[in-house]
């Protein structure tokens, strides 16, 4: 029996076990490769991706869960070529390093700026608990997401 | 001391593509039949002292 997955408006199929974690069916068989499993603990945030909008772990996520939910990954959040609100900020506060926590920096911080407009410093540090950046580069982080929102 | 500025204003080229998640790290490479393998080294004695050969 075959998984039918929609990831970025696109209906796909996998052949996958249904326990397979989504984010290996994503980055091995669809080639999106944003996400990273870097924990595989549902720790560090690097696997983030937009469950019907709502930031998940998918290392965590068995793909057959995922069916019957939109899936959005990084590479799904930019209109063709160009950034969203939060990605511009990064790039203009220069808060970005290694790159290999952004995909789920964005993932989350995509949807902390649709929820909560009227966030504060503390809020959004309260918000990116579950992404780790190991340049430890968060104060660049914080200042985008606070520009972000002044744009909004 | 020579100025500093010049080298202090670099813009990173590699932003966008990382921000959109199309960086392709060494993980991300998946070729035909790639072999995986893993290495664990544990201590046969616990809190050995390692004298020089």
């Amino acid at each position: 029996m075959s998984l039918s997955l929609t990831v970025n408006g696109k209906r796909r199929t996998s052949a996958a076990d249904p326990v397979t974690p989504l984010v290996d069916v994503l980055r091995e068989e669809f080639h999106l490769t944003g996400a990273k499993p870097v924990c595989r603990e549902g720790f560090c945030g690097a696997c983030m991706v937009l469950l019907d909008d709502k930031p998940t772990p998918s290392c965590l996520m068995p793909a057959s869960l995922a069916q019957g939910c939109e899936i959005r990954t990084v590479e799904g959040l930019g209109a063709g070529d160009t950034l969203n609100t939060i990605q511009q900020a990064l790039e203009a506060c220069d808060a970005v390093q290694c790159g290999m926590c952004f995909p789920g920096m964005v993932v989350t911080l995509t949807h902390f700026l649709t929820t909560s407009p009227r966030a504060t410093r503390d809020d959004i540090r309260a918000a990116l608990t579950g992404n780790i950046c190991r340049c430890t580069g968060y104060e660049r982080i914080v200042d985008a997401a606070l520009t972000a929102l002044a744009k909004e | 001391m020579s100025d500093v500025s010049a080298t202090m204003d670099f813009r990173r080229r590699d932003a966008r593509d990382k921000l959109r998640g199309r960086t392709r790290y060494t993980m991300d490479r998946f070729l035909p039949g790639m072999l995986h393998a893993a290495v664990q080294l544990v201590a046969g004695i616990a809190a050995a002292e390692i004298h020089g050969g």
